[in-house]
């Protein structure tokens, strides 16, 4: 019985094929490579845990710049930006340590690579993920820091 | 002549020993392998006789000490080559972190699919390898039967002409085993060609048309599974519904004869068609009555 049924979905299948001919180089397949690293980035734990440290860090720069009297800005600046450049590297490191490795190890690059992806496009892709991610966290971080110098500049030049 | 689907000439493979170059582990002696378009070629043999090593070079993904394979006449070791493979590697592992709709997704996409027409075969292949419910979890908490049913949508995501199946069965339940044992006789029927190395015997005799026996890397038999399992000075009476006497009177003539009868027994079904009777009626007593009473 299933087997009848197997066949009749075999040939609905059969019947949307658009075999699309081979292309020696797809930007589409590397973009299917890089959005598939991004996600599998995004969806590690320790992305958010970084990136909520480096937003604390931020946030706190407010607190540590009032111990300055004179120069609270140029604190608040030194702060967010060392910690928008130290999280960041953090960020490309514990990104980029497991990726390659991971995929061998887990055979998980055997069922792309069997697929008619060349070797060349996968490491791109993958980079380009790592890229896209680390461009991402340093969009969230500026923006952090950007209101936290907006909100104390209105609070201490604007007069009262 | 049309092009083989697979050819294999004279296939080495050494993986060399780190700082010795000069001593290497041989995984395979000048395998010379022949795999015409639509048969289901099995290939077998004990573990570490170099069953997957032959597969990842056909496939492309290791490279051969000596020797070439071509798929359907392209070499392996180019990439378009892969355009008209699918391949299920042992143990599928996937993304843990995606959903089987995502998985399939990706996979589409570097087959360059895209859009409408990815959407309907995803869900088609889902419907095909029996995998529709549980949508939203993902890949991580699946077990070891559905990673590779998910394998095998993903091996045919593109149409493939050729499809390498290494161990399809291993690690599914038998009923599930089974439904991949019709999938591949269906894949068979609309003429695509299908290597695989089973793990159990049984199931290769049953779907394979031609065979190859592995052995230390060795190529030490190969040939049509009929042709091979024969025994050439038997032969085997099936009847039903026969007296006693008409047993005796064919036991009589078969000794006036000078033929010699090696065993008389009680034809038996095979233990693994009772347990799928059994556990069949448990599980589909309420939904599926009808369908058993026809059966039954």
């Amino acid at each position: 019985m299933t087997n009848i049924e197997n066949a009749s979905t075999l040939q609905r299948f059969s019947d949307s094929t658009t075999a699309k001919p081979y292309r020696p180089f797809s930007f589409s397949r590397i973009l299917a490579i890089t959005f598939n690293t991004l996600t599998e980035l995004t969806r590690l734990r320790v992305f958010y845990v970084l990136l909520v440290f480096a937003l604390l860090l931020i946030g706190c720069s407010i607190l540590m710049a009032q111990f300055s009297f004179q120069q609270e800005f140029q604190i608040l600046k030194d702060i967010s930006l060392g910690a928008i450049s130290i999280f960041t590297s953090l960020l490309a490191i514990v990104a980029t340590a497991r990726l390659l490795p991971q995929d061998i190890e887990d055979r998980t690059v055997y069922t792309i690579l069997a697929k008619p992806v060349p070797r060349l496009e996968y490491v791109l892709g993958k980079i380009a993920g790592v890229l896209l991610l680390l461009a991402i966290s340093t969009l969230v971080m500026s923006v952090a820091f950007l209101l936290v110098l907006y909100s104390r500049e209105q609070v201490v030049i604007t007069p009262r | 002549m049309t092009d083989p689907a697979v050819a294999v000439h004279g296939l080495t493979k050494i993986f060399p020993v780190p700082l010795n170059p000069a001593r290497g582990v041989v995984t395979i002696k000048d395998v010379n392998l022949r795999i015409e378009p639509g048969e289901v070629y099995g290939l077998l043999g004990p573990n570490g006789s170099g069953k997957s090593t032959t597969l990842k070079i056909i496939l492309g993904l290791v490279s051969p000490t000596h020797g070439r394979t071509e798929i359907f006449g392209r070499d392996s070791r180019l990439v378009e080559s892969r355009e008209a493979v699918g391949f299920l590697p042992e143990n599928p592992y996937f993304y843990k972190y995606l959903t089987r709709e995502e998985t399939l997704r990706f996979f589409g996409r570097l087959c360059g699919l895209r859009g409408a027409s990815l959407k309907e075969r995803i869900n088609n292949l889902l419907d095909l390898v029996g995998l529709t419910t549980a949508p939203k979890r993902r890949l991580a908490t699946y077990s070891k039967g559905m990673l590779q049913r998910i394998g095998l949508a993903q091996a045919l995501i593109h149409d493939p002409k050729l499809v390498v199946l290494d161990e399809p069965t291993a690690g599914v339940d038998l009923a599930g085993s089974r439904e991949i044992r019709d999938l591949i006789l269906d894949l068979k029927r609309r003429g695509i060609t299908v290597l695989l190395s089973p793990h159990l015997l049984a199931q290769a005799q049953e779907i394979c048309d031609r065979v190859g026996i592995l052995a230390d890397g060795m190529l030490v038999r190969e040939g049509h599974l009929q042709e091979l399992i024969a025994i050439e000075n038997q032969t085997e009476l099936v009847i039903a519904d026969a007296s006693h006497q008409l047993v005796n009177e064919i036991e009589l003539a078969i000794n006036r004869s000078n033929a010699k009868l090696i065993e008389r027994r009680k034809s038996t079904t095979t233990l693994e068609r009772l347990f799928l009777e059994a556990t069949k009626t448990d599980k589909r007593r309420d939904s599926n009555d009808e369908g058993l009473e026809k059966q039954t």
